[in-house]
């Protein structure tokens, strides 16, 4: 017996009740180069970045009665006065359920209640750009690339490994080392080809290992425990997919780097530079298509000088504290005005820009201090066919999900619905 | 049908409703209300609300005529947390309608609020249910600890728990892909690691040691005359420069620079200028870059410090040792193994504090160096010292500190030991220039030391990680295949906990093992692929017990051990625990009680100890905030560690007692207090020297001991700089009371509209209680925080208040005069108290309280499952057995371990 297709077959039965897409390896088609799938239009893609603790309310959202183009840009928005055309500003967007006030990133990009499962204290479901990746990963390398910062549990993301969550809403794990991510997307294989085919194949021989434990585990379980230990088989399932993947690419010789190789031990300023230079390099080389961004908080403020707890700043007082995080927001948003720069520098092969295909949003679920009802939303790039420049107020307790459904749709992904949407938000379609 | 109509109708529906009759139309029949919001409140409902939110109106989508007050489900949970957040916010009644009166709204609100904390609770019931568990990542080091006698970096694995419940409750644990591949790599470099420290085993720990008299003395006084020759060579160019402005030539351009360059106004910064004056000597001529630069040099500013570095070194007994510096200097000593290799150290420090030195500097830390490129100050450790101690040497009777630690593979390779200090530094640049202004050079020295000496790695203590004696009988087997197979066997029989893994299994490891054997390993190395696997498979992994939702039956006795071990050790079962299974008698009641005495007697119950007290009371909060070092100097990340110790070693203190000195209720007031030197110093307790907790007892009158007189616990009270009397009257009703207000809602305002004021802490709370929306659940809980205001924020005790405003640049600093503390108060629908101790009395009296929670937290860590309605029985079995004991404190676990759910799938 074929042991691989008994061990697919045993995973799929565990499965059943969770509609998944079929295994990518199945029907793919591949390419000799990372380029797109219809020669001559760039291919769409989607970035997300997320920054915790949330913005200084006073001096970042732009004045609620003037909406439109015309609206005055924010001290805190100041930097971007260059693109000003080229960015639209959310008000009025919350998720419903959030209730904590120190996860500005844990629902971020799903929108889910977190007591939707009786017996568990925390549920998620799945993030935007999973959803996105689902479309558009398909034809790259890696389906989607997950970034995250070193200083993860000090600046109010909440729990999460990622901004992604998976399809079961489980967190998706990040790289927080730019050295390693700049290798794994440029770095040429060192092995020749017939290692590294035998070393997946070595690889599957350990899942068939854990699998074979898993079975016997089976037997006997209750349905409750069985349903438990389907997490453990989805994630061997998951494994699965990747190396199917892997396989897929291995005679296909990675892009070649757009960039230095970057110095080791970045932090703060720094590191949030780099990032963003990889992630116009993976996005510019066709590596991957969906990305997020899970910024630093804590070591951005040390780099500014500001040696306070990034709690402590969002927990802002007229003074020091206050203008800490007036200083973060500034530094935001140089930073991403450089990076929008970098997008629109960065030429497509029909002449049009990185900037013309990609969507981009930049927000975090908690709004200021430990406010959550207008989550701070900014939204750039033509990726998604967004009415750009304009300052947008929706109604009051507009799902923030309606902004993610509004972009998938966009981006030319027809979901139903995403989260908690009610629908699309007319005012920023194009 | 007019709107008067509906009305009647609604208030018809009530009725029936409120007869009892059941004619709800969501209510499931037959099954029990997740909880049930007071009838009274229909009343509210029905004047201010059913107007617009009736059946068939249902004004944005809400319809409140058909939503039941039983709830039973998430929808009808979500829809009455959408009526609390909008009659909250004051968004509903909209404006033009009728408002409700502050009271009505406070208690409609304060209903609601409470209505849905049982709610969220019994919506996550499980029904007794307990969901298979993993080893959390605390379990799992430990795990592996047994297992292998490595230690690794948990801190790798993604954290457990999360969100309100323990790290224990399977159901609200997850496990990814990612995790399985960490697992697989956690694993290979466990047993790599395992295999390093079998190969030292026997040799001879290496030594290093550090005079730094020899070492560190040379730099520091070449550093010192470096920079005095700098000096010189300033003040020379200084002469020359002060000859070329004197003549009329610049004399006359002089106005017209001060103008543009205001700076120049400063005797000393005008220096960094003069190149703007003719015939000024270039600066580069005296060996500098330019004026700037030379300027840094001028004595009377003396940027580089020399004053301290002189003063330093006319000192006595610098031929033996070195002194430590404070802000500037050589402030913290560095020391490298010779070889790296993960495993157990010993550092050892001759070490003496300096005559006069005040009793709180007479401290040193133990730790790793800052790693990070920005430092928070040059000396800076990272996170907290791995060790802290007391100094009563002197520089002519030094006394030998000793540590002894366990170096990761992942950890710096560097140890560092320096003068206790707050991790930031400017705090101390800020208290430098003020001495220096009065002594001329700074902080004064407090500590000398002799020598550093690093030793290690040391063998394993006799019996720990003897997973490796079977490794030496299998090696007889010549073949390497059965000696693989045989290997992989025994190894996946003790890794599992004592269950075989099927032949399938090992049959496919072995192959693993034949295909790195093909890929030219050798059999030491081959072998290791297999073992790691077994570290990643389920059967590991997974706390698995067979089972079925239709018949519960008892663990076996196998079960049982685990189960029990890893209550109460975070870790496997040892060799007695799984012996007594094997013979069967684990579950006799007897053996069972004899057991958990010899596991809570073993060092092991510390694991137990710091996992349950530290989540039982939410002690996460300690690490939520820095101190300012201004304000709060001696609660550094010493004093962080040690007020957390010193929770645990009460706890533990009455987890091991016996007798009437064992009951629970100590843990709110006693007699006594376990504290160390560093404790003692920080309360003002005379007479307790040395780095050892022990029972202390306290004066008559003292605030200290218990719970509400322990610095750990006032600290999780503030943000770093002030107390909260909110964050400690939620703690208390949270944690004390057992009596948890709703979490604090999202979208309320913060009180930074009143900062500019100065206020005093009780005053901005009160302003708090104004508001309908804040008042129905600030009544309840800020007459307790008030009543521990004579805690400062880092637990200090105190009469008054500092009082601090605003200066120029907008920063908070102390002004005049201060705040008499008034800790009156009367709890809500409660006595009165007039003083932090007739509060703590008041609390005391009310133990029951705090005993209920402790079983519900005991019942939710140990069977691995939210505690819920159902537990009520269990609760009030462990609470009756308990009493029989004099509410002993391990007399709970006694009870809980001999209960039926216990020993239950």
């Amino acid at each position: 017996m074929n042991p691989s297709l008994s061990r697919r077959r045993f995973l799929r039965g565990t499965g059943a009740l969770i509609a998944l897409p079929a295994f990518e390896s199945f029907g793919f088609s591949r390419f000799a180069s990372a380029a797109s799938t219809k020669a001559g239009v760039p291919p769409k893609r989607m970035v997300f970045l997320g920054f915790g603790f949330g913005v200084t309310k006073e001096s970042w959202f732009p004045d609620l009665s003037q909406t439109g183009a015309g609206y005055k840009l924010t001290q805190g928005l100041a930097p971007l006065a260059r693109h000003k055309k080229d960015f639209t500003i959310v008000q009025g967007c919350n998720n419903q359920y959030t209730n904590d006030a120190h996860w500005g990133s844990t629902y971020w990009l799903t929108g889910a209640n977190r007591y939707a499962i009786p017996g568990q204290s925390m549920a998620n479901s799945i993030s935007v750009d999973q959803v996105a990746a689902r479309h558009l990963g398909k034809d790259t390398r890696f389906a989607s690339i997950q970034l995250d910062s070193a200083d993860r549990n000090a600046s109010g993301h909440g729990p999460g490994l990622s901004l992604a969550w998976d399809q079961r809403g489980k967190p998706v794990a990040a790289s927080n080392d730019p050295v390693k991510m700049f290798h794994k997307l440029f770095s040429a294989e060192t092995l020749p080809l017939a290692q590294r085919q035998a070393a997946i194949a070595e690889r599957r021989s350990v899942l068939d290992a854990v699998l074979t434990d898993a079975k016997s585990l089976k037997n006997g379980l209750s349905k409750g425990d069985n349903d438990k230990l389907d997490e453990y088989l989805q994630g061997i399932r998951d494994i699965e997919t990747r190396l199917a993947k892997d396989e897929d690419w291995l005679e296909i010789p990675k892009a070649t780097a757009p960039m230095q190789e970057p110095k080791p031990g970045l932090k703060g300023k720094d590191e949030i530079k780099v990032m963003y230079d990889l992630i116009v390099a993976a996005l510019q080389t066709d590596s991957t298509r969906v990305m997020t961004y899970r910024m630093p908080g804590q070591s951005l403020l040390q780099s500014l000088g500001v040696n306070l707890s990034a709690h402590n700043v969002s927990h802002y007082q007229p003074g020091e504290r206050k203008d800490a995080s007036e200083a973060r927001d500034k530094a935001h948003s140089e930073l991403l005005a450089g990076l929008i720069d970098q997008l629109k520098a960065t030429k497509e092969a029909d002449g049009s820009s990185l900037f013309d295909h990609t969507a981009l949003a930049f927000g975090s679920n908690i709004s200021s201090i430990h406010y959550l009802d207008n989550c701070p939303t900014l939204l750039t790039g033509g990726g998604a066919n967004l009415k750009l420049g304009e300052h947008v107020v929706a109604s009051k307790d507009t799902p923030l999900c309606d902004v993610w459904l509004t972009m998938l749709h966009g981006m030319g992904i027809e979901a139903e619905r995403h989260g908690d949407s009610a629908g699309v938000i007319k005012q920023l379609q194009a | 049908m007019t709107v008067s109509a509906m009305r009647t109708m609604s208030i018809l529906r009530i009725i029936t409703l409120m007869a009892g009759l059941g004619l709800v139309t969501q209510a499931e029949p037959g099954k029990k209300p997740a909880a049930v919001f007071p009838r009274k409140n229909f009343e509210v409902i029905d004047k201010y609300c059913i107007d617009c939110h009736d059946a068939s109106l249902k004004k944005g989508k809400v319809n409140l005529e058909d939503l039941s007050f039983d709830i039973h489900t998430v929808e009808q949970a979500e829809m009455w947390q959408k009526v609390y957040n909008a009659v909250g916010s004051g968004e509903m009644p909209p404006e033009d309608e009728d408002q409700l009166q502050n009271k009505e709204k406070a208690d409609f609100l304060d209903d609601l609020a409470n209505t849905m904390v049982v709610a969220r609770k019994s919506l996550s019931d499980t029904g007794g249910q307990i969901a298979m568990r993993r080893l959390n990542r605390r379990e799992y080091g430990n795990t592996i600890r047994d297992l292998l006698g490595v230690t690794l970096d948990i801190n790798q694995l993604p954290a457990d728990g999360g969100g309100g419940t323990f790290d224990t409750v399977g159901g609200s644990q997850f496990v990814s892909s990612d995790q399985i591949e960490q697992y697989l790599e956690l694993g290979r470099a466990a047993i790599d690691e395992a295999f390093q420290r079998r190969a030292m085993s026997g040799k001879k720990p290496a030594i290093v040691r550090m005079e730094p008299e020899k070492s560190i003395r040379p730099g520091i006084e070449k550093t010192a005359s470096n920079i005095e020759a700098a000096q010189k060579r300033f003040s020379k160019w200084k002469a020359e420069v002060d000859k070329a402005v004197a003549k009329p030539v610049n004399q006359k351009r002089l106005p017209v620079l001060l103008k543009q360059n205001p700076k120049m106004e400063n005797p000393i910064h005008f220096y960094s200028f003069v190149e703007l004056f003719e015939g000024v000597p270039p600066a580069k001529n005296y060996g500098f870059k330019d004026a700037f630069e030379a300027t840094l040099q001028h004595p009377d500013w003396d940027r580089s410090e020399l004053a301290i570095r002189k003063h330093y070194m006319t000192l006595p007994h610098r031929d033996k040792g070195l002194y430590l510096k404070l802000a500037h200097g050589m402030g913290r000593l560095d020391i490298t193994p010779k070889k790296f290799v993960p495993g157990t150290y010993r550092m050892r420090v001759r070490v003496g504090a300096v005559e006069g030195a005040p009793a709180s500097r007479r401290f040193i830390e133990i730790g790793h160096p800052y790693s990070k490129p920005i430092a928070p100050g040059r000396m800076a450790l990272e996170g907290a010292p791995i060790s802290q101690h007391q100094i009563t040497g002197t520089i002519a009777k030094p006394q030998i500190v000793e540590s002894v630690f366990e170096l990761k593979a992942t950890d710096p390779k560097i140890v560092s030991v320096r003068e206790r200090q707050p991790l930031e530094a400017k705090a101390l640049w800020t208290a430098h220039n003020r001495l220096k202004a009065k002594n001329g050079y700074g902080h004064p020295p407090a500590i000398w030391i002799d020598w550093v000496e690093l030793e290690g790695p040391l063998a394993a203590p006799a019996g720990s990680a003897k997973t490796f004696d079977w490794w030496v009988s299998e090696q007889k087997i010549k073949e390497p295949i059965a000696r693989a197979r045989k290997i992989l066997e025994q190894f996946s029989l003790e890794a599992m906990r004592g269950t075989a893994p099927s032949k399938d299994y090992i049959d496919r490891l072995v192959g693993i093992f034949q295909t790195r054997r093909k890929a030219g390993e050798n059999f030491d190395i081959a072998i290791r692929t297999p073992m790691s696997i077994v570290l990643a498979s389920p059967g590991f992994l997974y706390l698995h017990e067979p089972g079925s939702e239709k018949k519960r039956r008892m663990l076996d006795d196998r079960e049982l051990a685990v189960r029990l071990s890893y209550f109460l050790w975070s870790a496997p079962p040892d060799a007695q625990l799984l012996a007594l299974a094997k013979q069967g008698k684990l579950n006799s009641p007897a053996v069972l009680k004899q057991q958990v005495d010899r596991m809570i007697a073993d060092p092991r119950a510390d694991a137990f100890v710091s996992g349950f007290v530290h989540q039982w009371l939410h002690m996460e909060r300690l690490d939520f905030f820095q101190f300012d070092p201004n304000r709060h100097r001696e609660f550094d990340e010493s004093m962080r560690t040690a007020s957390r110790q010193e929770v645990y070693e009460s706890f533990t203190h009455l987890l091991r007692g016996k007798g009437p000195q064992a009951h629970l209720g100590y843990m709110l007031k006693s007699d006594y207090v376990m504290i160390n030197g560093l404790l003692a110093n920080y309360y003002g307790i005379e007479g307790v020297v040395g780095d050892e907790f022990r029972k202390v007892k306290l004066p008559p009158n003292s605030p200290r001991g218990g719970l509400l007189g322990m610095a750990a616990i006032h600290a999780m009270g503030s943000d770093g700089i002030d107390s909260s009397p909110v964050e400690r009257g939620a703690w208390v009703l949270r944690y004390v009371l057992n009596d948890p207000p709703p979490p604090a809602p999202p979208n309320v305002p913060q009180l930074s509209r009143l900062n500019d004021k100065p206020l005093s802490s009780r005053e901005k709370v009160i302003a708090h209680q104004t508001e309908a929306q804040c008042a129905s659940c600030h009544r309840k809980i800020d007459p307790i925080g008030f009543g521990l205001e004579n805690f400062d924020a880092a637990g200090k005790w105190r009469t008054e208040e500092r009082r601090y405003s605003r200066n120029r640049k907008g920063n908070m600093t102390p002004s005049k005069g201060s705040f008499p503390i008034d800790a009156s108060g009367q709890l809500y629908k409660g006595p009165a108290f007039a003083n932090y101790f007739e509060l703590r009395d008041i609390i005391v009296g009310r133990h029951n309280d705090f005993i209920r929670g402790y079983c519900e937290a005991l019942i939710e860590y140990g069977l691995g499952r939210p505690t819920s309605i159902v537990d009520a029985d269990l609760v009030n079995e462990m609470m009756a057995a308990a009493k029989t004991q004099n509410n002993a404190t391990g007399a709970f676990i006694h009870a809980l371990v001999q209960s039926e759910p216990f020993r239950r799938k």
